[in-house]
C-alpha cells in the first residue's frame, strides 16, 4: 500500500492520572488509555482504527497529534519526531497535520460564521490579505459541497452533515498531508453520512490526504479503509489490510466484534452465525493481566492470564495478538443463533 | 374487539384480528413553538398484534419516539394530540393522567435509550424495581423486592440477590439496560416500547441485549414496539416494519418484503446508503437534500425534493398509504409501481446521483435544502 510511511507510530503509551477525591487531591494511581501501540501509515492512505468505547481508539488519535501528550513512545510524522518537539516547531508542524471531531454541533463556534471558522487556520499559519483569505475560504466551501454564500451564516443555520463539511473544510484549510477523523460521520444519519463518507474519500483521492479513521462502525470502516486496526483495552490486537481482516480475522475479538454487527438484510440475519461474547470490557484502571481480553475469550487458557501475547504476523498483511488464533474456517465455539443466557 | 374499524384500512388480514393488541388510529401530534406550529406526528395509523415486533423505523426527527410517547401520556401539555390509539378495550389518548397511569408500566411499558439518566441515581436498582410492582399492585413490599431479584436474575444480571442492593452508577451500560428491560417486564406487559434500546451501547452488548429483549418477550408474552434508526437491528429482530418519513408511515410491511422488495423510494434510498460489512460496497449513494421542515410543510409527497421519481402528481397531493403488489405491503408513493419495476430499487438512486455528481462540479451543493431554514 504505502512503501513511504508518513506516519510511523511506536510504542505509544498514554496515561491518566487517578486522583484521589477531597480538597487536597493526591495522585493513586494511572489508567493507562493507549498502551505500548504502534503502527504505521503511508502516504494518501487510511488505517481504520475500531473498538468498543474505553478501548483508548481516540485517545490513540488524540496523542498522535499531541492534543493529549504522550507519556511514552515515539510519532514519527514526515520523518521528524513529534514528540517532545518544542511549542515552535510544533506548530508549524500542525499545519499538515489536522483533526475532524465527532460532534458538529459542539466542535463549531456559535458565535462565529462559518466564514471565520473556516479561515480562523489561515488567520494563524499564513500571512494573507483579507481578500486572499476570503477567496480561500470560498474555494474551500466549495470543496466540501457548500456554496460560498453560506459564509456568512452561522453554524446553528446548519443540518448535521453540513456542519461537518463546514469541520472538513476548516481541516483542510492549510493544506494538510494528514487528518485523523474521530467518529466523523458517527452522529449523522445513515442518508447523510453516506455523502460525508464520498466527500472524505475524494478529498483523499484529489489532494492525497492521509487518514486516520476513528470509529466504532465496522460497516462504515471496512468500506473507507486501506488497513484497519483493532483495539480492545489500550492495546492494538489486530492489524492488516482491510480485505483480510474483514473475511479471515485471526484474533478471536475481531471474529465476535464482526459476527456481532448486525446486517441489514433479514435473510442473513435469521441464519448468520453471532458470537455472544459475555459481560463487558473491563475496567482499564485495572486490566486483566496477560492477555487483555482473556476474561471475555472462550478459547481462554492458563497461558493467557500469565504470558502476554505479542503482536504476530499471520498471512502476509495481518498480525494479531492471540496465543491461540482463529484458523481459517474454526468455528467458534459459543456460536449462538438465538441466545446463550440460560434462565 | 368492541371497536368496529374496517379492516381493510389496516392492509392486515382479518382472519388475525383478535389478535390485535393496540390499534392507533390517524394519531397527530403537533407542538406550537414560536416559530409556528411544529407537525411532529401526521397522521399515524398501525397496529401490533400479540407477541410480535413491531418496528418503527426511521431517521432523526421523523416523530418516531413522539408518536410512541403520546401513547404513553409522557409528552408535555403543551402538545396537541389528536387521533385514537386504543390497548384492547381502552382509549389511550387524552386521558385523565390517572388512567393513563394504570396503564402506563403496567399493561405497556417502556425502555428507553439511555439507561443512565432513566435510572434514579440515589437509590438501589432494587428498590426502583420494587417501586415499580408497588404503583400497581397492593402487595407486601418485601413481596415487591422479592419479584425484583428474580426479574434481574431472568434478564442475565450475575448474582441478582447482592446485585439488587446496588445503585445504578454500579452497573456498566449493558447491565443498566438489563436493570430497564427488568423494570418493563416486573408487572408483566402485553406490550414493550422499546425507544433504540441499544444505541447507547458497543456492538458486542448491543448482541447481547437484543438477545435478551427477545427471550424475555417469549418468557412473559408481549408484544415489543421496537423504535430504531438501525436498520441492522430491525433486520435481525423485527417481525413487521414500519418506515416513518416526516411525520407519517411511507411504507409497512413484513421485514422480508420492506428489506427486500422496498415499494417506496426513500426506503430504497436509506437502503442503498448504508456500506455493506461483508463487502466492498463501491460508492456509497446518499439521498440527496434534507427532510424538510416540518413547520408548514410543503404540498404534496414530502419526500418529493429528494426523490430521483418525482413527477407533477407529488408535488400537489401527497400519497396515502396504498396496497402494493403483495398483501400486507403498503407504500405512500404515487408511483409504487415504478419502484417495483426495478429488481433492486436502490438502483433508482445511483442513477440520480450520477446526475447530480455533474451539478456537484458545476457548484452545486450537496445536502442543501435545509440551508437558512
Amino acid at each position: 500500500m504505502s512503501g513511504e510511511e508518513l506516519l510511523q507510530v511506536s510504542n505509544l503509551v498514554k496515561e491518566f492520572p487517578i486522583r484521589s477525591s477531597g480538597f487536597f487531591t493526591k495522585v493513586v494511581g494511572q489508567v493507562q488509555a493507549v498502551s505500548d501501540v504502534s503502527f504505521d501509515i503511508g502516504r494518501a492512505e487510511t488505517l481504520g482504527l475500531v473498538g468498543e468505547s474505553g478501548s483508548g481508539k481516540s485517545t490513540t488519535g488524540r496523542a498522535v497529534l499531541r492534543l493529549h501528550e504522550p507519556t511514552a513512545g515515539s510519532v514519527m510524522f514526515e520523518g521528524r519526531e513529534v514528540v517532545g518537539l518544542a511549542a515552535k516547531e510544533m506548530q508549524r508542524l500542525r499545519r499538515k497535520m489536522q483533526i475532524v471531531f465527532q460532534d458538529p454541533y459542539a466542535s463549531l463556534n456559535p458565535k462565529m460564521p462559518v466564514n471565520d471558522i473556516v479561515g480562523e487556520p489561515l488567520q494563524i499559519h499564513e500571512s494573507m490579505t483579507r481578500q486572499e483569505r476570503q477567496k480561500r475560504v470560498a474555494d474551500l466551501l466549495d470543496d466540501v459541497g457548500l456554496s460560498p454564500e453560506h459564509g456568512n451564516r452561522y453554524p446553528h443555520e446548519f443540518s448535521g452533515g453540513q456542519r461537518q463539511r463546514i469541520g472538513i473544510a476548516r481541516a483542510l484549510a492549510l493544506d494538510p498531508s494528514f487528518i485523523v477523523l474521530d467518529e466523523p460521520v458517527s452522529a449523522l444519519d445513515v442518508s447523510v453520512q453516506a455523502g460525508v463518507v464520498n466527500l472524505l474519500k475524494n478529498l483523499q483521492t484529489e489532494r492525497d490526504i492521509a487518514y486516520l479513521f476513528i470509529a466504532h462502525d465496522l460497516s462504515v470502516v471496512r468500506h473507507v479503509s486501506d488497513r484497519v486496526a483493532v483495539m480492545y483495552l489500550g492495546k492494538i490486537v489486530e492489524i492488516g489490510d482491510r480485505d483480510v481482516i474483514y473475511e479471515r480475522p485471526t484474533h478471536p475479538y475481531t471474529t465476535a466484534l464482526l459476527s456481532a454487527v448486525p446486517v441489514p438484510d433479514p435473510t442473513i440475519e435469521k441464519v448468520r452465525q453471532r458470537i455472544v461474547l459475555e459481560g463487558d470490557v473491563p475496567s482499564p484502571v485495572d486490566p486483566p493481566s496477560g492477555c487483555r481480553f482473556r476474561t471475555r475469550c472462550w478459547k481462554a487458557q492458563d497461558v493467557c492470564a500469565a504470558e502476554e501475547p505479542p503482536l504476530i504476523e499471520r498471512e502476509p498483511g495481518l498480525l494479531s495478538a492471540c496465543h491461540f488464533p482463529m484458523a481459517p474456517g474454526e468455528v467458534a465455539t459459543p456460536v449462538s443463533l438465538g441466545s446463550t443466557f440460560s434462565t | 374487539m368492541t371497536a368496529v374499524i374496517d379492516p381493510t384500512s389496516s392492509g392486515a388480514d382479518p382472519s388475525v384480528w383478535d389478535d390485535v393488541l393496540l390499534r392507533v388510529e390517524d394519531l397527530s401530534v403537533s407542538f406550537p413553538t414560536e416559530d409556528g406550529l411544529v407537525e411532529a406526528v401526521r397522521g399515524v395509523s398501525y397496529e401490533v398484534k400479540r407477541n410480535e415486533v413491531f418496528a418503527i423505523v426511521g431517521e432523526s426527527g421523523c416523530g418516531k419516539s413522539v408518536s410512541t410517547m403520546a401513547l404513553m401520556g409522557l409528552l408535555p401539555r403543551s402538545a396537541q394530540i389528536d387521533g385514537r390509539a386504543r390497548y384492547l378495550d381502552n382509549d389511550l389518548i387524552n386521558q385523565p393522567e390517572r388512567r393513563v397511569r394504570g396503564f402506563r408500566g403496567n399493561n405497556i411499558s417502556m425502555i428507553f435509550q439511555d439507561p443512565m439518566t432513566s435510572l434514579n441515581p440515589v437509590y438501589t436498582v432494587g428498590r426502583q424495581l420494587a417501586e415499580a410492582v408497588l404503583a400497581h399492585e397492593r402487595i407486601a413490599p418485601r413481596k415487591a423486592k422479592e419479584r425484583a431479584v428474580e426479574m434481574l436474575d431472568t434478564v442475565g444480571i450475575p448474582q441478582a440477590r447482592q446485585r439488587a442492593d446496588s445503585y445504578p452508577h454500579e452497573f456498566s451500560g449493558g447491565m443498566r439496560q438489563r436493570v430497564m428491560i427488568a423494570m418493563a417486564i416486573i408487572n408483566n406487559p402485553e406490550i414493550i416500547i422499546a425507544d433504540e434500546p441499544t444505541t447507547a451501547l458497543d456492538v458486542t452488548v448491543q448482541a447481547q441485549i437484543l438477545d435478551t429483549l427477545l427471550e424475555v418477550k417469549e418468557a412473559v408474552g408481549a408484544a415489543i414496539i421496537l423504535i430504531t434508526h438501525d436498520l441492522g437491528v430491525v433486520a435481525g429482530v423485527a417481525d413487521r416494519v414500519g418506515v416513518m418519513y416526516a411525520g407519517r408511515f411511507v411504507e409497512d410491511g413484513t421485514a422480508d418484503a420492506v428489506f427486500h422488495r422496498p415499494r417506496m423510494p426513500y426506503t430504497a434510498g436509506l437502503l442503498g446508503s448504508v456500506p455493506s460489512l461483508t463487502s466492498d460496497s463501491g460508492e456509497l449513494i446518499p439521498i440527496q437534500g434534507a427532510p424538510p421542515s416540518l413547520i408548514q410543510p410543503p404540498d404534496g409527497c414530502k419526500f418529493a425534493a429528494r426523490c430521483p421519481l418525482v413527477a407533477d402528481v407529488c408535488l400537489t397531493s401527497e400519497p396515502p398509504l396504498y396496497d402494493t403488489d403483495e398483501p400486507a405491503h403498503r407504500s405512500a408513493c404515487h408511483r409504487w409501481d415504478v419502484v417495483a419495476a426495478e429488481s433492486d430499487a436502490t438502483v433508482l438512486f445511483r442513477d440520480a446521483f450520477r446526475d447530480d455528481q455533474e451539478l456537484l462540479v458545476a457548484g452545486t451543493d450537496t445536502d442543501g435544502s435545509e440551508v437558512g431554514a
